[in-house]
């Protein structure tokens, strides 16, 4: 299991990126009991059985490692969810693209802690390769969006450590900007 | 801390840049991979990555490649961390927290010098191409 919410839509964008994506958008709606997260990819989709699988903890592609028949991504997440009486949906269409949505209660013993998003926003944006991403964050009325192809702009490029711990700076601020009244 | 603009991240990337001219800048062909699949997420490669990104910081390191990849396929031993760098040899160490991150910057990076219980000498067997 994941430590943290962070974790869980963390290892969805790695998803989207590894379907290949090309442009991938994130939502994540924050509202006073409850957290709603939204993956949405361009990548390369799935056919119903392949979802069907996806699901399956032990249900693999076996692209990656051919000897092994686990997949815990997406059975993580559901399994929090169950837990925690949240909501999970996901549409996948072969060619077109996935799109996982999840809501967690803020107020259920069992539901994991939020987590730093600026680091999780931060390692989201610096994953290496050359796509677009979208993350509109919104907490209460107040929001922000960032795309990387503005920062790489603003920065020169996300891969190296003082690039990085700069984009650290500039999200920590837009999520402080959230909560100022 | 005041919302920060896209053009004041510019002009603060631009000062940097111009403090890291002013004195000899080393890192550039330094290269950090963090295993970053659902494995190492689970087993706090995330904490791992930023323990990284600060005691780079912390030494002046600024330059060097922070990548993120998925599974190497050592779930058993995550986090994993690979480290490539001119004179010494590519090197995969496992069960990479963050004390273990820093020791790897300040042993492996600057002293030149492996950690010798955290590394992985070979993949795991079966993922091996036979």
């Amino acid at each position: 299991m994941h430590f943290s919410i962070g974790d869980y839509i963390e290892d969805l964008a790695h998803n989207a990126l590894e379907a290949g994506s090309p442009i991938t958008r994130i939502e994540v709606l924050e509202k006073e009991n409850s957290l709603e997260v939204c993956v949405e990819d361009t990548g390369k989709g799935m056919t119903p059985e392949q979802l069907k699988r996806a699901q399956d903890p032990y249900g693999t592609d076996g692209v990656k490692h051919p000897g092994r028949k686990v997949g815990f991504g997406l059975p993580f997440l559901i399994q929090c969810v169950q837990a925690v009486q949240g909501d999970f949906q996901i549409q996948s269409k072969a060619g077109k693209g996935t799109r996982v949505w999840f809501r967690l209660p803020l107020n259920h013993v069992d539901t994991p802690p939020i987590g730093s998003l600026a680091e999780t926003f931060r390692q989201i944006l610096a994953y290496p390769g050359n796509h677009e991403i979208q993350i509109y964050r919104k907490r209460g009325k107040r929001s922000y969006s960032v795309f990387r192809s503005q920062l790489i702009e603003a920065l020169g490029e996300l891969d190296s450590a003082g690039s990085q711990n700069l984009l650290k700076q500039y999200l920590e601020s837009q999520e402080e900007s959230l909560s100022l009244e | 801390m005041a919302k920060m603009t896209l053009e004041e991240l510019k002009k603060l990337r631009e000062t940097k840049k111009r403090e890291l001219e002013k004195r000899e800048t080393a890192g550039k062909d330094i290269e950090i991979i963090v295993g970053m699949a659902t494995c190492g997420i689970a087993a706090g490669a995330k904490n791992t990555l930023s323990a990284f990104l600060n005691e780079l910081e912390a030494q002046n390191l600024s330059n060097v490649l922070v990548r993120q990849t998925g599974c190497m396929g050592y779930c058993y031993a995550e986090p994993t961390v690979e480290i490539r760098m001119p004179g010494m040899p590519n090197i995969i160490y496992g069960k990479v927290d963050p004390e273990t991150a820093v020791k790897i910057v300040r042993k492996h990076i600057l002293g030149k010098a492996l950690i010798n219980d955290h590394i992985l000498d070979k993949p795991a067997a079966d993922i091996i191409k036979k």
